[in-house]
């Protein structure tokens, strides 16, 4: 039986789609095999919100697209990061990461106190 | 990708998301197949994947955020679909708008261009109007005396210039003269106005030096000198050639020479009264502009302009103005200054507009009301044929259609409808617009530059889309939430709710339809009034003309020009067929006083008419007290008068008759040799009715506020030529030809300026007719609105109570029986909407005084008529529908569902 997969928290695909667009231009496809690779399989993205999300992005101009031969040679829609993208991210990784110090510290605190 | 690029490549754009996905399918069959799944049941997990292929692909079209306007665009295809499918409710509903957008359309173009346009000046805003009023406001004059003029010039520190302002027409050119309306200041154009001529010069501080009065006052001795230049509009300059060789050149208006120096702008305007002092009358633009002395070295009443200093508010003008006034009136006796005349300040632009304000706006509410009345009229279609799509909104609530949908929906096609309406209406407002431009009946300042301009057409836009949004809203609170119980009962069979808001609207449209048609009856009767006032006047077979004397009979003495008159007359009166023939001539605005009454201490402005013996028989002027001059009366001491009904009444409004005017004294504007500062005493010898001409624009034939009248006899101020009257036993145009040979027998003189005086009454009263024309038009216009709504809803009625109609037929009831019912629901509405209607006519008929003539807002002849009319209208439209309720076939009847 496989591991019981975490949801995503509200908001948060955009950034992961961010992150895995940020290294090279890549297909939908393939950008929902790299959420679940890197997350080691714990992290499942639901195709119906991925290309929603994926389009959002597009439109607000963090994310631009290409037609490109992939791999396996047919003609796909490659997304890349537009440097609007790019500071998001930074902007929404940075945020992210003091988030979730800052939850581990109370979390870390409370236990104490109920120790 | 821009928004508006999403919008535009939407096909393009389904066909990548298709690819995309298709690709993404693909890419994880093949995945699913090296895991080792059958083809089919790869492609099934591919595709379960999605969760919904359909649901993600709408959620993509959502992120474009343009799915609004594709739903707009629906809303639009659907609602056109149901208005073609419903071409009957459509047509009159549409036309409806139309005619009702239209007609508001055209107004407010009028509006646009004669009241809310600037004047074409520099700064139009700084100039003012200057004028003095009769203490008693029963006439407001456009009448300054000189001697105010020259201390407010040399003293005021608000006012950046000041000019006499004398307006008139006058014939132009010595051997084939046209009639050309000029303006004389004693200023130059650039200083009052801040237009400066764009061909040659203004006029110089030292052209006033020796210029002349003007065209009209007959050059007196000490005048002959007179250096007269002229500043040509770019009009007249066309119409002479337009060659920049005319400056320079001379130009005869009427017996004086003036040299043409400067031509102004195109745009430059000036919209005056023909009359030489100003009065009320057709306005055009002036033709020519010319200097004068009046007001600089001589006196005489004119109107004033002014222009302020910049950030001077127009109350510190006035009272710096009032209190110089005061100052140089102390000292001089009430009859001979005009202190009991009150000074009048005002914008330039107001003066202009002033009485067409009043017409204007009483108008604009006429068409105002077609529009409420056309709205009402197509909301209770909305509202009956909505019951008839009850069902099919509760269907689509129960498929899960939001109220904010279904509004929107009605909103589609309540816009639709309004948009089809608006175009038409813009299409007639331009045809309106046309006809109004080209009338030449209206006596409106700038009419012909009305157009519909963006502003007007902005206006348009604006009503059509409130007018879209009212039709949608008053239906959908009329019965929006009553959508849950439709489906369960039968179309056509309508909550009592319904009912009486249907009863409502129509209450309502009777009433707002009696509003402008009180007023069209009120105008109606007074246009009787005037018509059957200037019957008494005998103005049939009266020939009018004005004899232009030349610079030799003027420069002759007083005796002899009074002999040289005479002869002329009787010549005239010896052809055959002339039963009298007189010379009169007016000045305007010296202030009449009566001596030794009681009370009105008040000094009334008045006209003074110079008049040859013979003048009451030629006019037709009535006796009504006293008598009228004999020949002796010419060397009277003191000098006799004869003053008119309005005199009588203006000074003894409530004790004294005719009667006993006669005998009194009043001061005129005649200096005795010996104190040439005073007014002269003055005895009244007989009261007349009023003379009412046309021509001149005081002696309008409707003009409520006229002037008193004083006749004195010619030899108190001899005078070569004048207007000359002609009355004949037959049509006189058969003897224009040997009255003219008469006149120009005599050298240097001509007859100008030929007419009938009944077709010169006429034509003044033509703006009268006009605007009562239009306003009835409106009138008609919301009448036949009002018969289509009330036959609507009692068809309406007659078909909701079909089956009831049979069953009383089948038991017995008699035909007539069923028409008195359905005539009797008639009247319940007819009555109630009178009631409501007449009110409020009456209490808003007080705007409406001002353009009424010798008839009273509550005037009960005109509301009694409206009314009937009014029910008239409403019985006959419900006539219809009601014989076909009984006629009805019971058996058929009953059988209906």
């Amino acid at each position: 039986m496989a591991l019981p997969k975490a949801e995503l928290p509200q908001g948060t695909l955009d950034m992961l789609i961010l992150r895995v667009v940020a290294l090279r231009p890549i297909h939908g496809y393939a950008i929902a095999q790299r959420i679940r690779q890197i997350s080691r399989d714990s992290l499942q993205v639901m195709q119906g919100s991925l290309y929603p999300a994926l389009h959002r992005l597009e439109n607000k101009g963090l994310l631009a697209a290409e037609w490109q031969q992939s791999d396996t040679g047919r003609e796909a829609k490659f997304y890349r990061l537009t440097p609007k993208g790019r500071a998001q991210l930074k902007a929404e990784t940075a945020n992210w990461t003091r988030l979730s110090k800052n939850i581990a510290l109370f979390l870390q605190a409370a236990e104490g106190e109920t120790a | 990708m821009r928004w508006w690029q999403r919008l535009l490549q939407r096909d393009r754009l389904e066909r990548e998301l298709d690819a995309e996905l298709r690709f993404h399918c693909e890419q994880q069959v093949k995945a699913n197949r090296r895991e080792g799944m059958s083809e089919s049941e790869a492609r099934r997990r591919a595709l379960a994947e999605f969760g919904g292929l359909e649901q993600m692909k709408e959620h993509c079209r959502d992120a474009r955020g343009t799915r609004w306007v594709d739903e707009t665009a629906q809303d639009l295809r659907y609602a056109l679909r149901l208005l073609v499918k419903d071409p009957a409710f459509t047509l009159v509903a549409a036309a409806t708008l139309a005619i009702a957008l239209g007609v508001n359309t055209a107004m407010f173009s009028v509006i646009e261009s004669v009241l809310l346009q600037p004047l074409p000046y520099n700064d139009p805003e700084r100039l003012l109007w200057i004028s003095e009023r009769d203490a008693a406001a029963r006439s407001s004059l456009a009448l300054v005396f000189g001697g105010d003029l020259e201390a407010w010039r040399s003293r005021s520190q608000s006012l950046d210039a000041l000019s006499v302002l004398l307006t008139g027409d006058a014939t132009m050119g010595g051997d084939e003269p046209v009639q050309v309306r000029v303006a004389c200041l004693s200023e130059s154009v650039t200083r009052v106005f801040g237009v400066a001529p764009v061909l040659g010069r203004d006029f110089l501080p030292e052209d006033f030096e020796h210029a002349p009065q003007a065209p009209g006052l007959r050059a007196s001795a000490e005048h002959r000198a007179d250096t007269g230049v002229a500043v040509l509009s770019d009009r007249l300059f066309r119409r002479l050639g337009g060659h920049p060789r005319l400056l320079g050149e001379p130009v005869q208006i009427g017996n004086v020479r003036y040299a043409i120096v400067g031509v102004l702008p195109a745009s430059f305007r000036l919209p005056v009264a023909p009359s030489l002092q100003l009065g009320i009358g057709p306005r055009t633009d002036v033709d020519l502009v010319l200097n004068t002395t009046v007001g600089r070295t001589s006196r005489g009443p004119g109107a004033v302009l002014a222009r302020l200093k910049p950030g001077v508010a127009v109350g510190t003008a006035f009272a710096e103005l009032e209190g110089i006034r005061q100052a140089a009136n102390r000292g001089r006796t009430k009859e001979e200054t005009s202190a009991a005349l009150q000074l009048q300040v005002m914008s330039l632009h107001d003066h202009v507009v002033g009485g067409a304000r009043r017409v204007l706006l009483v108008l604009w509410a006429s068409v105002g009301f077609v529009l409420l009345v056309g709205c009402v009229n197509i909301v209770s279609l909305l509202l009956a044929r909505s019951i008839a799509r009850q069902q099919e909104t509760a269907i689509r609530t129960a498929l899960g259609a939001g109220r904010w949908r279904l509004v929107r929906q009605m909103l589609a096609e309540n816009l639709v409808l309004a948009l089809g309406g608006g175009l038409g209406g813009v299409a007639l407002g331009y045809a309106v617009v046309r006809l109004l431009t080209q009338t030449s009946a209206i006596d409106l300042p700038r009419l012909p530059d009305a157009t519909l301009n963006g502003k007007v057409l902005l206006f348009s836009a604006a009503v059509c889309t409130l007018t879209g949004i009212v039709l949608s809203v008053i239906p959908a609170l009329g019965f929006g939430r009553n959508v849950g119980g439709s489906l369960r009962t039968s179309a056509g069979t309508p909550s009592a709710r319904v009912r009486k808001w249907h009863s409502a609207l129509v209450i309502g449209e009777l009433a707002l339809a009696l509003i402008p048609l009180t007023g069209a009856g009120l105008m109606l009767r007074s246009l009787w009034r005037v018509r059957s006032e200037g019957a008494v006047l005998t103005p049939h077979r009266v020939l009018t003309g004005r004899i232009e004397s030349g610079s030799a009979q003027n420069a002759l003495a007083a005796s002899v020009k009074i002999r040289h008159r005479d002869q002329l007359l009787a010549e005239i009166e010896s052809l055959p067929g002339v039963r009298a023939a007189a010379l009169w001539s007016v000045t305007f605005g010296f202030p009449a006083r009566i001596s030794g009454l009681p009370q009105r201490d008040d000094a009334a402005v008045a006209m003074w008419f110079n008049v040859s013996p013979r003048y009451r028989e030629a006019a037709g002027v009535r006796l009504l007290a006293g008598q009228w001059f004999t020949e002796r009366d010419r060397s009277a001491q003191p000098p006799v008068v004869v003053v008119s009904e309005r005199f009588a009444r203006t000074f003894s409004a409530d004790f004294l008759s005719p009667e006993s005017l006669v005998g009194r004294t009043t001061f005129g504007p005649f200096a005795p040799p010996e104190a040439p500062d005073r007014a002269a005493p003055m005895t009244i010898i007989g009261v007349v009715s009023d003379f009412r001409s046309g021509r001149f624009g005081i002696l309008q034939p409707d003009d409520a506020n006229a002037l008193p009248q004083v006749f004195f006899l010619d030899a108190l101020r001899p005078m070569a030529g004048g207007e000359l009257l002609v009355r004949t036993a037959s049509s006189p145009v058969g003897l224009l030809h040997s009255i003219r040979n008469i006149v120009h027998s005599r050298p240097g003189a001509r007859l100008m300026a030929v007419g009938q005086l009944d077709a010169q009454l006429a034509a003044a009263l033509a703006p009268r007719s006009f605007n009562t024309f239009l306003i009835a038009a409106f009138a008609t216009i919301a009448l036949l609105l009002t018969a289509l709504g009330v036959s609507g809803v009692i068809r309406y009625a007659v078909a909701q109570r079909t089956r009831e109609i049979g069953l009383r037929l089948a038991l017995g009831a008699r035909q007539a029986d069923i028409l008195r019912m359905i005539l009797a629901q008639t009247v319940v509405l007819v009555v109630a909407g009178v009631a409501i209607g007449v009110g409020v006519s009456a209490a808003l008929s007080k705007a409406i005084s001002g353009v009424l003539y010798g008839v009273t807002p509550t005037d009960p002849t005109a509301y009694v008529s409206v009314t009937i009319v009014l029910v008239a209208v409403a019985l006959g439209a419900a006539y219809a529908p009601a014989r076909r309720a009984m006629h009805l076939d019971p058996m058929v009847a009953l059988r209906q569902e």
